[in-house]
Protein backbone atom coordinates (compact mmCIF):
# COMPACT_ATOMS: atom_id res chain seq x y z
CA UNK A 1 0.00 0.00 0.00
CA UNK A 2 1.24 3.45 -0.85
CA UNK A 3 1.90 5.99 1.86
CA UNK A 4 -0.93 8.27 0.75
CA UNK A 5 -3.37 5.38 0.92
CA UNK A 6 -2.12 4.34 4.33
CA UNK A 7 -2.45 7.91 5.54
CA UNK A 8 -6.01 8.11 4.24
CA UNK A 9 -6.79 4.82 5.96
CA UNK A 10 -5.24 5.91 9.27
CA UNK A 11 -6.85 9.33 9.37
CA UNK A 12 -10.24 8.68 7.74
CA UNK A 13 -11.39 5.24 6.63
CA UNK A 14 -9.76 3.30 9.45
CA UNK A 15 -9.48 6.09 12.02
CA UNK A 16 -8.67 4.44 15.37
CA UNK A 17 -11.10 6.54 17.41
CA UNK A 18 -13.99 7.18 15.03
CA UNK A 19 -13.94 3.98 12.96
CA UNK A 20 -12.35 1.30 15.12
CA UNK A 21 -13.65 3.02 18.29
CA UNK A 22 -10.56 2.09 20.28
CA UNK A 23 -8.53 4.38 22.51
CA UNK A 24 -11.71 6.04 23.72
CA UNK A 25 -10.48 6.51 27.28
CA UNK A 26 -7.76 9.07 26.43
CA UNK A 27 -9.95 10.48 23.67
CA UNK A 28 -12.68 11.31 26.18
CA UNK A 29 -10.45 12.26 29.11
CA UNK A 30 -7.92 14.55 27.50
CA UNK A 31 -9.88 16.45 24.87
CA UNK A 32 -10.98 19.31 27.11
CA UNK A 33 -9.09 21.78 24.95
CA UNK A 34 -7.27 21.94 21.66
CA UNK A 35 -3.85 22.26 23.28
CA UNK A 36 -4.48 19.21 25.49
CA UNK A 37 -5.63 17.23 22.47
CA UNK A 38 -2.49 18.07 20.52
CA UNK A 39 -0.28 17.23 23.52
CA UNK A 40 -1.84 13.83 24.00
CA UNK A 41 -1.92 13.10 20.27
CA UNK A 42 1.74 13.89 19.71
CA UNK A 43 2.91 12.01 22.82
CA UNK A 44 0.91 8.92 21.86
CA UNK A 45 2.16 9.07 18.26
CA UNK A 46 5.81 9.10 19.36
CA UNK A 47 5.31 6.09 21.62
CA UNK A 48 3.28 4.31 18.93
CA UNK A 49 6.06 4.69 16.35
CA UNK A 50 8.76 3.53 18.80
CA UNK A 51 6.81 0.53 20.04
CA UNK A 52 5.76 -0.48 16.52
CA UNK A 53 9.39 -0.49 15.38
CA UNK A 54 10.70 -2.50 18.34
CA UNK A 55 7.85 -5.01 18.27
CA UNK A 56 8.29 -5.47 14.54
CA UNK A 57 12.00 -6.13 15.09
CA UNK A 58 11.24 -8.73 17.74
CA UNK A 59 8.23 -10.29 16.01
CA UNK A 60 9.99 -13.56 15.12
CA UNK A 61 11.58 -13.84 18.56
CA UNK A 62 8.43 -13.45 20.66
CA UNK A 63 6.36 -16.66 20.93
CA UNK A 64 2.66 -16.26 20.23
CA UNK A 65 1.51 -17.36 23.67
CA UNK A 66 3.25 -14.59 25.58
CA UNK A 67 3.01 -11.84 22.99
CA UNK A 68 0.58 -9.65 24.95
CA UNK A 69 2.77 -9.72 28.06
CA UNK A 70 5.84 -8.97 25.96
CA UNK A 71 4.11 -6.10 24.10
CA UNK A 72 2.88 -4.50 27.29
CA UNK A 73 6.34 -4.74 28.87
CA UNK A 74 7.90 -3.05 25.86
CA UNK A 75 5.26 -0.31 25.67
CA UNK A 76 5.40 0.39 29.40
CA UNK A 77 9.20 0.55 29.26
CA UNK A 78 9.08 3.06 26.41
CA UNK A 79 6.60 5.28 28.18
CA UNK A 80 8.59 5.22 31.41
CA UNK A 81 11.86 5.91 29.60
CA UNK A 82 10.37 8.86 27.73
CA UNK A 83 8.84 10.17 30.94
CA UNK A 84 12.15 10.01 32.83
CA UNK A 85 14.09 11.62 29.97
CA UNK A 86 11.55 14.43 29.57
CA UNK A 87 11.47 15.07 33.30
CA UNK A 88 15.24 15.31 33.38
CA UNK A 89 16.03 17.26 30.24
CA UNK A 90 12.85 19.02 29.05
CA UNK A 91 10.99 19.63 32.33
CA UNK A 92 8.77 22.34 30.79
CA UNK A 93 7.37 19.90 28.23
CA UNK A 94 7.02 17.19 30.89
CA UNK A 95 5.07 19.62 33.06
CA UNK A 96 2.70 20.59 30.27
CA UNK A 97 2.09 16.98 29.29
CA UNK A 98 1.61 16.05 32.93
CA UNK A 99 -0.55 12.99 33.34
CA UNK A 100 -0.79 12.36 29.59
CA UNK A 101 2.50 10.52 29.50
CA UNK A 102 1.76 7.72 31.99
CA UNK A 103 -1.75 7.49 30.51
CA UNK A 104 -0.27 6.34 27.21
CA UNK A 105 0.48 2.90 28.68
CA UNK A 106 -3.22 2.17 28.88
CA UNK A 107 -3.91 3.53 25.40
CA UNK A 108 -5.17 0.44 23.64
CA UNK A 109 -4.41 1.85 20.19
CA UNK A 110 -0.74 1.18 20.86
CA UNK A 111 -1.31 -2.41 21.96
CA UNK A 112 -3.87 -2.75 19.17
CA UNK A 113 -1.43 -1.75 16.45
CA UNK A 114 1.29 -3.95 17.96
CA UNK A 115 -1.08 -6.89 17.85
CA UNK A 116 -2.78 -6.22 14.52
CA UNK A 117 0.10 -4.84 12.48
CA UNK A 118 3.62 -4.57 13.88
CA UNK A 119 3.77 -8.21 14.97
CA UNK A 120 3.03 -9.33 11.41
CA UNK A 121 4.91 -6.81 9.27
CA UNK A 122 8.41 -5.49 8.61
CA UNK A 123 10.06 -2.59 10.38
CA UNK A 124 9.52 0.13 7.79
CA UNK A 125 5.83 -0.58 7.14
CA UNK A 126 5.31 -0.80 10.92
CA UNK A 127 6.92 2.58 11.46
CA UNK A 128 4.72 4.04 8.71
CA UNK A 129 1.70 2.42 10.30
CA UNK A 130 2.65 4.12 13.57
CA UNK A 131 2.86 7.50 11.84
CA UNK A 132 -0.49 7.10 10.06
CA UNK A 133 -2.44 5.70 13.01
CA UNK A 134 -0.85 8.28 15.30
CA UNK A 135 -1.94 11.06 12.98
CA UNK A 136 -5.41 9.57 12.83
CA UNK A 137 -5.60 9.49 16.61
CA UNK A 138 -4.31 13.06 16.85
CA UNK A 139 -6.82 14.19 14.23
CA UNK A 140 -9.71 12.66 16.17
CA UNK A 141 -8.51 14.26 19.41
CA UNK A 142 -8.06 17.65 17.78
CA UNK A 143 -11.58 17.54 16.34
CA UNK A 144 -13.07 16.70 19.74
CA UNK A 145 -10.83 19.10 21.63
CA UNK A 146 -11.77 21.95 19.30
CA UNK A 147 -15.52 21.54 19.76
CA UNK A 148 -15.35 20.86 23.50
CA UNK A 149 -13.19 23.90 24.14
CA UNK A 150 -15.36 26.07 21.89
CA UNK A 151 -18.63 25.08 23.57
CA UNK A 152 -17.37 24.41 27.09
CA UNK A 153 -15.00 27.32 27.60
CA UNK A 154 -15.91 29.68 24.75
CA UNK A 155 -12.35 29.90 23.47
CA UNK A 156 -10.40 28.65 20.48
CA UNK A 157 -6.86 27.34 20.92
CA UNK A 158 -6.27 28.71 24.44
CA UNK A 159 -2.66 28.04 25.35
CA UNK A 160 -1.64 27.92 21.70
CA UNK A 161 -2.56 31.42 20.48
CA UNK A 162 -1.51 33.32 23.61
CA UNK A 163 -2.60 32.01 27.01
CA UNK A 164 -6.26 32.89 26.49
CA UNK A 165 -6.68 31.97 22.83
CA UNK A 166 -9.46 33.54 20.80
CA UNK A 167 -12.42 34.36 23.00
CA UNK A 168 -15.81 33.98 21.34
CA UNK A 169 -18.04 36.88 22.45
CA UNK A 170 -21.25 35.66 24.07
CA UNK A 171 -19.99 32.12 24.45
CA UNK A 172 -17.00 33.03 26.62
CA UNK A 173 -19.15 34.77 29.23
CA UNK A 174 -21.69 31.92 29.41
CA UNK A 175 -19.97 28.72 28.33
CA UNK A 176 -21.68 25.33 28.48
CA UNK A 177 -19.28 24.09 31.13
CA UNK A 178 -20.69 20.58 30.88
CA UNK A 179 -18.91 20.16 27.56
CA UNK A 180 -15.47 20.14 29.16
CA UNK A 181 -16.67 17.76 31.87
CA UNK A 182 -16.71 14.00 31.20
CA UNK A 183 -20.36 14.04 30.10
CA UNK A 184 -19.49 16.54 27.37
CA UNK A 185 -16.85 14.18 26.07
CA UNK A 186 -19.44 11.49 25.50
CA UNK A 187 -21.84 13.98 23.90
CA UNK A 188 -19.29 15.36 21.44
CA UNK A 189 -18.08 11.86 20.64
CA UNK A 190 -21.66 10.75 19.99
CA UNK A 191 -22.44 13.64 17.68
CA UNK A 192 -19.22 13.21 15.72
CA UNK A 193 -19.79 9.46 15.34
CA UNK A 194 -23.37 10.11 14.22
CA UNK A 195 -22.24 12.68 11.67
CA UNK A 196 -19.63 10.29 10.29
CA UNK A 197 -22.16 7.46 10.06
CA UNK A 198 -24.52 9.76 8.18
CA UNK A 199 -21.83 10.75 5.69
CA UNK A 200 -20.66 7.17 5.23
CA UNK A 201 -24.16 5.77 4.72
CA UNK A 202 -24.87 8.48 2.18
CA UNK A 203 -21.82 7.35 0.24
CA UNK A 204 -22.89 3.71 0.32
CA UNK A 205 -26.32 4.50 -1.12
CA UNK A 206 -24.90 6.02 -4.28
CA UNK B 1 7.35 -37.18 22.61
CA UNK B 2 4.68 -34.54 22.63
CA UNK B 3 5.28 -34.15 26.38
CA UNK B 4 8.90 -33.05 25.85
CA UNK B 5 7.88 -30.69 23.07
CA UNK B 6 5.34 -29.05 25.36
CA UNK B 7 7.92 -28.67 28.11
CA UNK B 8 10.38 -27.18 25.67
CA UNK B 9 7.69 -24.76 24.65
CA UNK B 10 7.11 -23.60 28.19
CA UNK B 11 10.85 -23.35 28.82
CA UNK B 12 11.20 -21.12 25.78
CA UNK B 13 8.30 -18.94 26.86
CA UNK B 14 9.86 -18.44 30.27
CA UNK B 15 13.27 -17.66 28.79
CA UNK B 16 11.97 -15.22 26.17
CA UNK B 17 9.68 -13.32 28.50
CA UNK B 18 12.41 -13.36 31.14
CA UNK B 19 14.88 -11.92 28.64
CA UNK B 20 12.50 -9.19 27.48
CA UNK B 21 11.66 -8.08 30.99
CA UNK B 22 15.33 -8.29 31.98
CA UNK B 23 16.34 -5.98 29.14
CA UNK B 24 13.47 -3.63 29.99
CA UNK B 25 14.41 -3.57 33.66
CA UNK B 26 18.08 -2.99 32.87
CA UNK B 27 17.25 -0.13 30.51
CA UNK B 28 14.95 1.47 33.06
CA UNK B 29 17.54 1.06 35.80
CA UNK B 30 20.31 2.65 33.76
CA UNK B 31 18.19 5.55 32.55
CA UNK B 32 16.83 6.11 36.05
CA UNK B 33 20.37 6.20 37.41
CA UNK B 34 21.32 8.80 34.83
CA UNK B 35 18.21 10.98 35.08
CA UNK B 36 17.47 10.82 38.82
CA UNK B 37 20.02 13.45 39.92
CA UNK B 38 18.93 15.75 37.10
CA UNK B 39 15.26 15.35 38.01
CA UNK B 40 16.10 16.04 41.66
CA UNK B 41 17.96 19.18 40.61
CA UNK B 42 15.01 20.26 38.44
CA UNK B 43 12.67 19.82 41.42
CA UNK B 44 14.93 21.97 43.59
CA UNK B 45 15.04 24.62 40.85
CA UNK B 46 11.25 24.57 40.55
CA UNK B 47 10.90 24.96 44.31
CA UNK B 48 13.40 27.81 44.48
CA UNK B 49 11.72 29.58 41.57
CA UNK B 50 8.31 29.16 43.22
CA UNK B 51 9.57 30.49 46.55
CA UNK B 52 11.29 33.46 44.92
CA UNK B 53 7.99 34.32 43.25
CA UNK B 54 5.93 33.99 46.44
CA UNK B 55 8.13 36.10 48.71
CA UNK B 56 10.06 38.32 46.33
CA UNK B 57 13.62 39.31 47.15
CA UNK B 58 13.93 37.03 50.16
CA UNK B 59 16.66 34.61 51.10
CA UNK B 60 15.55 31.18 52.22
CA UNK B 61 16.96 29.03 54.94
CA UNK B 62 16.04 25.36 55.01
CA UNK B 63 14.69 24.54 58.48
CA UNK B 64 15.05 20.80 57.80
CA UNK B 65 11.51 20.09 58.91
CA UNK B 66 9.45 17.24 57.54
CA UNK B 67 6.20 15.95 58.97
CA UNK B 68 5.01 12.88 57.09
CA UNK B 69 1.28 12.45 56.58
CA UNK B 70 -0.45 10.56 59.39
CA UNK B 71 -3.95 9.18 59.82
CA UNK B 72 -5.00 12.19 61.90
CA UNK B 73 -3.26 14.73 59.66
CA UNK B 74 -3.34 13.44 56.08
CA UNK B 75 -1.55 16.49 54.69
CA UNK B 76 2.19 16.05 55.12
CA UNK B 77 4.85 18.74 55.22
CA UNK B 78 7.93 18.03 53.15
CA UNK B 79 9.92 21.18 53.80
CA UNK B 80 9.88 24.48 55.68
CA UNK B 81 11.94 27.46 54.57
CA UNK B 82 12.39 30.60 56.64
CA UNK B 83 12.42 33.75 54.53
CA UNK B 84 14.50 36.80 55.42
CA UNK B 85 14.86 40.09 53.55
CA UNK B 86 18.01 41.99 54.57
CA UNK B 87 18.10 40.08 57.87
CA UNK B 88 14.43 40.90 58.64
CA UNK B 89 11.89 38.11 59.09
CA UNK B 90 9.75 37.89 55.98
CA UNK B 91 7.68 34.83 56.82
CA UNK B 92 7.94 31.23 55.70
CA UNK B 93 7.53 29.06 52.67
CA UNK B 94 6.10 25.65 53.46
CA UNK B 95 6.04 22.72 51.06
CA UNK B 96 2.89 20.70 51.74
CA UNK B 97 1.54 17.53 50.18
CA UNK B 98 -2.25 17.28 50.30
CA UNK B 99 -4.07 14.45 48.55
CA UNK B 100 -5.83 15.62 45.42
CA UNK B 101 -8.04 13.79 42.97
CA UNK B 102 -5.16 12.00 41.28
CA UNK B 103 -2.82 11.29 44.18
CA UNK B 104 -0.55 13.49 46.24
CA UNK B 105 -0.02 17.07 45.08
CA UNK B 106 2.98 19.19 46.03
CA UNK B 107 2.34 22.82 46.88
CA UNK B 108 4.58 25.63 48.02
CA UNK B 109 2.70 28.01 50.29
CA UNK B 110 4.14 31.38 51.25
CA UNK B 111 3.07 32.87 54.58
CA UNK B 112 3.94 36.50 55.27
CA UNK B 113 5.33 37.64 58.61
CA UNK B 114 2.12 39.65 59.15
CA UNK B 115 -0.05 36.52 59.16
CA UNK B 116 -1.45 36.64 55.65
CA UNK B 117 -0.96 34.19 52.83
CA UNK B 118 1.66 35.45 50.38
CA UNK B 119 0.47 33.00 47.78
CA UNK B 120 0.66 29.38 46.76
CA UNK B 121 2.03 27.43 43.84
CA UNK B 122 1.47 23.86 42.71
CA UNK B 123 4.81 22.31 41.78
CA UNK B 124 3.77 18.70 41.16
CA UNK B 125 0.41 16.98 40.76
CA UNK B 126 -1.45 14.17 39.06
CA UNK B 127 -4.76 15.97 38.52
CA UNK B 128 -7.01 15.56 35.48
CA UNK B 129 -5.74 17.58 32.51
CA UNK B 130 -8.08 20.44 31.69
CA UNK B 131 -9.90 20.26 35.04
CA UNK B 132 -7.92 19.79 38.25
CA UNK B 133 -4.66 20.48 36.44
CA UNK B 134 -5.80 24.11 36.22
CA UNK B 135 -4.62 24.49 39.80
CA UNK B 136 -1.18 24.61 38.23
CA UNK B 137 -1.88 25.50 34.60
CA UNK B 138 -4.14 28.50 35.26
CA UNK B 139 -2.03 31.06 37.12
CA UNK B 140 -5.08 33.25 37.80
CA UNK B 141 -6.94 30.71 39.91
CA UNK B 142 -4.38 30.19 42.64
CA UNK B 143 -3.83 33.94 43.01
CA UNK B 144 -7.02 34.20 45.06
CA UNK B 145 -5.19 32.76 48.07
CA UNK B 146 -2.81 35.71 48.24
CA UNK B 147 -3.74 38.15 51.00
CA UNK B 148 -6.16 35.82 52.77
CA UNK B 149 -5.78 35.29 56.51
CA UNK B 150 -3.29 32.57 57.39
CA UNK B 151 -5.28 31.09 60.28
CA UNK B 152 -6.20 27.75 58.74
CA UNK B 153 -9.88 28.65 58.28
CA UNK B 154 -10.07 28.75 54.49
CA UNK B 155 -12.69 26.66 52.72
CA UNK B 156 -14.12 26.44 49.22
CA UNK B 157 -17.46 28.10 48.56
CA UNK B 158 -19.30 24.76 48.55
CA UNK B 159 -18.12 24.17 52.14
CA UNK B 160 -19.13 27.64 53.26
CA UNK B 161 -15.86 29.43 52.64
CA UNK B 162 -14.91 32.05 50.10
CA UNK B 163 -12.42 30.13 47.96
CA UNK B 164 -13.81 29.88 44.42
CA UNK B 165 -13.39 26.27 43.30
CA UNK B 166 -12.15 25.28 39.84
CA UNK B 167 -15.13 24.30 37.69
CA UNK B 168 -15.44 20.52 37.69
CA UNK B 169 -12.59 20.05 40.13
CA UNK B 170 -13.93 20.61 43.62
CA UNK B 171 -11.76 17.84 45.06
CA UNK B 172 -8.62 19.45 43.68
CA UNK B 173 -9.71 22.86 44.94
CA UNK B 174 -10.35 21.40 48.39
CA UNK B 175 -6.93 19.74 48.37
CA UNK B 176 -5.17 23.01 47.56
CA UNK B 177 -7.19 24.81 50.24
CA UNK B 178 -6.31 22.08 52.74
CA UNK B 179 -2.64 22.44 51.83
CA UNK B 180 -2.74 26.21 52.32
CA UNK B 181 -4.49 25.76 55.69
CA UNK B 182 -1.97 23.17 56.79
CA UNK B 183 0.93 25.50 55.96
CA UNK B 184 -0.80 28.39 57.73
CA UNK B 185 -1.45 26.43 60.93
CA UNK B 186 2.09 25.12 60.94
CA UNK B 187 3.57 28.59 60.62
CA UNK B 188 1.16 29.86 63.31
CA UNK B 189 2.40 27.12 65.63
CA UNK B 190 5.95 28.42 65.20
CA UNK B 191 4.77 31.67 66.78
Amino acid sequence: MKFSERLKAGVLLDNPVFMQTIGLCPALATTTSLSNAIGMGVAATVVLICSNVVISLLRKFIPDKIRIAAFISIIATFVTLIQMLLNAYIPSLAASLGLFLPLIVVNCIILGRAEAYASKNGVLPSALDGVCMGLGFTFALVLMGFFRELLGAGTIAAGIIGTNGIRIPGLFENPATMMILPAGGFLVMGFILAAIQKIMSGKEDK
Amino acid sequence: MSETKKNEGIGRLVVVLGLITLVCALLLGVVNQVTAPQIEQNNINTRNAAMAELIAGAEFEDMNVTEPATKEEPTGISGVYKATIDGQDAGYCVEVQPSGFGGVMTLIVGVNADGTIAGAKVTAHGETPGLGAKAQADPEWIKQFAGKAADGSLAVAKDGGDVVAITGATITSRAVTRGVNRAATYVASLG
